[in-house]
């Protein structure tokens, strides 16, 4: 458990980075004492806490061209450079997919040409999405919504 | 009433980096000089920007731009970082916060679709001139994962005074968090939003596309700026005294009062806005409101306090602050 750095009492649930002539702090607040100060924090899944929860037994010594290790990125949440998602590929996709609702293949719009990979069909997936709904089981519904949309979006953009 | 009563404004802001330097965490000093004179040159030939640099600015001036949401609160304490501004205060660009850039359209009331597209323009813009880092399974690739994917966060304040009082939002909250939209208050504080204002935001973004980011938040706030109108109505039609009564009492401490601390100010704000949408102050512009809330933020009004030579405490200066610029006149009522 983490300590409130503030009260030093109660359990800290907030935490962010601080960023001072380019060193990193991460600093960590009680609920109360974060509203006290009225500090802007954000309660998001954090990395560190994703990364620190996962066990990983070896803390390996993989460090990457820009000189950060996962444990500096365990401590933060961030990354040093855009090589380090290739360093610690292996390490960052469970925590990416557990914190993008099991996604992770991008569909950003500037990228056509990203192909749906199953052999679903809409119908049966719409099957899934009823059920999914039916259940309230949200999540779900919506990662199958937006398969059924990426398909009929490609049906349509076929020639006939 | 119509949804402008009741979303205050809405964003859409993009996370990108450049290719060739690593994330501003470990940008060196020289890094940081070259990146942001790349960025500042690039965004030259979309328009006229202000660049801001941090190190410039008084604490005050600094925490005021927060107030106005332009910047984040995590930028203002980077002594190295900038941001682009352009004049109607519409679009700015925060440079080596997070990411290298963070490009992000805010507009009044509920106009996703417009902030999405201005926004966009921008970025596009820049692309032409920068190489952005990207990779065919993450896209646009960012400082923390969260923001993989598209980059992309759009929030909306919106104000629930109605679902508020009826004890509502809880349920509410919950019910949308199933759908991916993440509930803030104000500034993004963890505690109980002031004065009934929520921040909504898509939470996730990666394996969406921008449409669906866009669409998905749009039609989130529509529904529950639709159930706070009907909330209000119904409150008033049942309770018509009360709700008077409380809006009335608002108007009359903020009007009166010799000093008004913070939360007290949000909470009597928030029963003035209540009050406009309904009809009960209907000569006072919305838009007034708004701006009386931003204005009477701590840094903003420390900064008027500092040009007008006045000195007081906090609490003071806000209830004069009103007296003085707004609740004085008699016509209102
Ligand atoms: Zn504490
Ligand atoms: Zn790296």
């Amino acid at each position: 458990m983490i300590l409130c750095d503030k009260c030093k009492a109660k359990e800290a649930v907030m935490h962010r980075i601080i960023i001072t002539n380019g060193k990193k702090h991460a600093q960590h607040f009680c609920l109360e004492c974060a509203a006290q100060a009225g500090i802007m924090m954000f309660k998001l899944p954090s990395f560190a806490e994703l990364a620190a929860s996962e066990q990983m037994s070896d803390n390996s010594s993989l460090k990457c061209v820009c000189g950060h290790t996962f444990s500096d990125f365990k401590k933060t949440g961030m990354l040093g450079c855009t090589e380090c998602y290739n360093t610690f590929s292996e390490k960052l996709l469970p925590i990416i997919s557990s914190a993008q609702l099991g996604r992770t293949q991008q569909k950003n719009r500037s990228f056509t040409s990203s192909v749906p990979n199953e052999s679903e069909d809409v119908v049966s997936l719409q099957k899934l999405l009823d059920e999914a709904v039916a259940t309230e089981n949200y999540e779900e519904a919506v990662i199958l919504r937006d398969k059924i949309r990426a398909l009929s979006r490609d049906k349509q953009e076929e020639p006939k | 009433m119509n949804v402008s009563d009741v979303v205050l404004s809405c964003r859409v802001r993009l996370a990108r980096n450049i290719d060739e330097f690593p994330f501003p965490s470990k940008l060196s000093k020289e890094q940081t000089c070259d990146l942001t004179e790349k960025i500042v040159g690039a965004s030259k030939s979309f328009g006229e920007f202000n660049h801001v640099k941090i190190s410039d600015l008084n604490p005050n001036e600094r925490n005021r731009f927060v107030e106005k949401h332009l910047v984040s609160h995590e930028l203002i304490s980077c002594d190295n970082a900038s941001f682009l501004v352009n004049e109607q205060e519409t679009l700015s660009v925060m440079i080596c916060e997070e990411d290298h850039m963070r490009i992000q359209c805010i507009l009044p009331s509920l106009d996703l679709y417009s902030a999405d597209k201005l926004s966009f323009s921008a970025d596009k813009a820049f692309a032409e001139k920068l190489s952005y880092s990207q990779s065919p399974r993450f896209g646009y690739l960012t400082a923390c994962p969260t923001n993989l994917g598209t980059g992309m966060r759009a929030s909306a304040m919106i104000h629930l005074a109605g679902l508020t009082m009826a004890k509502q939002t809880d349920s509410l909250f919950r019910q949308i968090q199933k759908l991916g939209v993440l509930v803030r208050g104000f500034y993004g504080e963890g505690s109980a939003a002031l004065g009934g204002i929520y921040q909504l935001s898509n939470q996730f973004t990666l394996g969406v596309s921008e449409d669906d980011i866009i669409e998905t938040l749009d039609r989130t706030l529509n529904r529950i700026a639709e159930q706070e109108m009907n909330i209000r109505e119904v409150l008033y039609q049942k309770n018509k005294t009360l709700i008077e009564d409380v809006i009335m009492r608002s108007f009359g401490i903020c009007k009166y009062a010799k000093r008004l601390p913070y939360d007290e100010f949000m909470s009597h704000i928030s029963n003035i806005k209540l009050g406009i949408s309904l009809g009960i102050l209907s000569n006072i512009p919305m838009q007034s409101a708004d701006e009386l809330l931003i204005k009477c933020q701590s840094a903003s009004l420390a900064l008027h306090m500092a040009e007008n030579n006045i000195k007081a405490p906090d609490d003071v200066a806000r209830a004069e602050y009103l007296r003085n610029n707004f609740f004085n006149m008699e016509r209102y009522i």
